[in-house]
């Protein structure tokens, strides 16, 4: 069953955070905000966690390095050695370029793939927009209709005297 | 919320007591090893001086940015400009008196007898050791009265920045040039036969990161001593930390470009500088180096959180700034040790001749801050340097 939302307009990053800060200390507990560009001081409010991507990263980034220092010496020093300028089989200036950009590479795609996956992205998915000028120029702010003390008359008035230029009632 | 900054007696004694026990440390080593003694007044020289050039660069580099965030804290780099001046002096004292014990090319008859040398006699020669060290100097001078000049109409709420961009863009040109050049001459000719093309940004990106661990660690003391607690915050420090984790590792690149190569292509005027280092008891200080510069760091500064913390932030700072001692120790010290038949040592004179030089220099930056007001409040940049976010 689809659920209801209600959705507060903004036109103005400011009036969204103040309104942000309205809500959260009345204690409303608030669904989502949809932002064109990142806007300063909004996670913070929201209480967000932080992602655990960096650490997917730092994983990838090991995997490359081993990776990349395991087939080198393996081709350089076992499987096919060639002696280039006198240097020895196994030498670990000469894998050190290769060995960082494979760590960078792998660091780099693995994490672009896990945040693919995390957050259902994948070609010609269509986009579920909540107000179709969320990604354009308008600041929304979603309330789950949900709970008994759940007031919409009320909720909506408030987010328009918190500068809400449309109060709309949206189903996700 | 405290304005005017003021040393803590008690800092100012320890500063005082380093001085004498460093310069009665350094006496005593002139009297029994006069070549090493000089060895510690070139290495204190040149990490202090680019401590103070950092300063200067730091100035330049976010003034043609137009940055607001450092306008809190800009006294910093400020301060440790004014250290210029007593560098000249302490730099002077070195070209007048030592360079006969340092430099092999400064006498005559060592440069007559070598071929390679006689050819070079016409950029290594004393006096032009002297001019250019004088016309350095002279710049950065110069400039950081200018970057003082600007900043302080500043602080009386003039908007002077189009005018710092010119300025600063202007600097960032002379002082690559100076830069290069003076590491070339006081550290790069240490060794005369052997050359390295990536030398100077090799000093510069040490002279960057130490510049920022001073500037972030004199922030956190100045916070722990009741200073700039409304005006830096965690984002700054944020800032910071980044700064310091991208340029050790920047470091540890250029460090890297400057081995790979010689190391690939093999040629004997080359590898005599790695042979040295690699060997002969040198080795564990050469690989130590690394480990201080950027592996612990690179591990250290990783998380967000960390860059965040004061504490950790402050213990990298300390380790950071001591590894770029170091880093300039190995740069200066084995050839000098081993034409002088010195062994490989990191001993008290080291380090109490660097304390020595660490106490004037706080000196020099302290009595900088007490003479101006500590936050910039009335520059236009400053309530926009209040309000970082990330």
């Amino acid at each position: 069953m689809k659920k209801r939302y209600m959705l507060g307009v903004f036109d103005d990053e400011e009036e969204l955070v103040h309104a942000t800060e309205e809500l959260v200390s009345a204690k409303i507990e608030i669904f989502d905000i949809y932002t064109p560009f990142p806007v300063h001081g909004l996670d913070d409010l929201l209480n967000i966690k932080r992602s655990r991507l960096p650490i997917i990263t730092f994983i990838a980034g090991v995997i490359g390095l081993v990776v990349s220092i395991g087939f080198q010496v393996w081709t350089s020093a076992f499987s096919w050695p060639i002696n280039v300028g006198g240097k020895p089989m196994f030498s670990i200036p000469a894998f050190v370029p290769v060995s960082f950009e494979v760590t960078v590479l792998f660091g780099a795609l693995i994490t672009v793939g896990f945040f693919f996956l995390r957050s259902c992205l994948y070609p010609s998915k269509v986009a579920v927009l909540f107000h179709p000028r969320q990604t354009d120029d308008k600041f929304i702010l979603a309330l789950e209709c949900s709970g008994a003390k759940f007031d919409e008359e009320k909720l909506g008035e408030k987010l328009r005297v918190l500068g809400a230029s449309e109060v709309d009632i949206s189903y996700k | 919320m405290k304005d005017q900054f003021k040393i803590p007696t008690n800092r100012k004694n320890m500063c005082i007591a380093m001085i004498v026990l460093g310069a009665l440390v350094l006496a005593y080593s002139f009297y029994s090893q006069g070549t090493r003694a000089w060895t510690n007044v070139l290495i204190n020289n040149f990490y202090f001086t680019t401590l103070a050039l950092g300063g200067l660069f730091f100035m330049a580099l976010t003034g043609v940015a137009k940055t607001s965030w450092m306008t809190p804290y800009k006294r910093i780099p400020e301060a440790m400009m004014s250290f210029l001046p007593v560098a000249l002096v302490l730099m002077a004292v070195l070209a007048f008196f030592g360079i006969h014990s340092l430099y092999e090319w400064s006498h005559v008859e060592v440069v007559a007898k070598d071929p390679l040398l006689s050819k070079k006699t016409a950029y290594l020669n004393t006096n032009f050791f002297i001019l250019r060290m004088v016309f350095f100097f002279g710049i950065w001078i110069i400039l950081s009265r200018i970057f003082l000049k600007f900043s302080h109409a500043q602080d009386s709420g003039v908007d002077k920045s189009k005018s710092i961009v010119k300025v600063s863009a202007i600097t960032l040109i002379l002082f690559g040039l100076s830069f290069s050049f003076a590491s070339f001459d006081w550290i790069m000719s240490l060794e005369p036969h052997w050359f390295s093309t990536i030398f100077a940004i090799y000093t510069f990106s040490g002279l960057f990161v130490s510049t920022i661990a001073f500037i972030t660690l004199t922030i956190i003391i100045l916070q722990s001593l009741g200073y700039l607690r409304d005006a830096v915050n965690e984002n700054h420090f944020h800032d910071l930390g980044k700064w310091l984790f991208g340029f050790s590792t920047f470091w540890a690149y250029i460090w890297f470009s400057q081995y790979m190569l010689i190391w690939y292509s093999n040629i004997p005027e080359e590898t005599e500088y790695f042979v040295l280092r690699e060997h002969h008891n040198w080795d564990w200080l050469f690989y130590f180096n690394l480990l201080i510069n950027w592996l612990i760091p690179f591990f250290a500064l990783m998380s967000r959180n960390s860059k965040r913390n004061k504490f950790i932030l402050s213990r990298v700072c300390v380790l950071l700034l001591v590894g770029h001692w170091l880093d300039i120790y190995l740069m200066v010290s084995p050839k000098v040790f081993e034409i002088h038949g010195l062994e490989a040592t990191v001993g008290l004179v080291e380090i109490f001749t660097a304390c020595g030089y660490a106490g004037l220099f706080c000196l020099v930056v302290g009595n900088y801050l007490s003479k101006h007001k500590i936050k910039s409040e009335a520059d236009p940049f400053y309530k926009e340097g209040l309000h970082l976010h990330q």
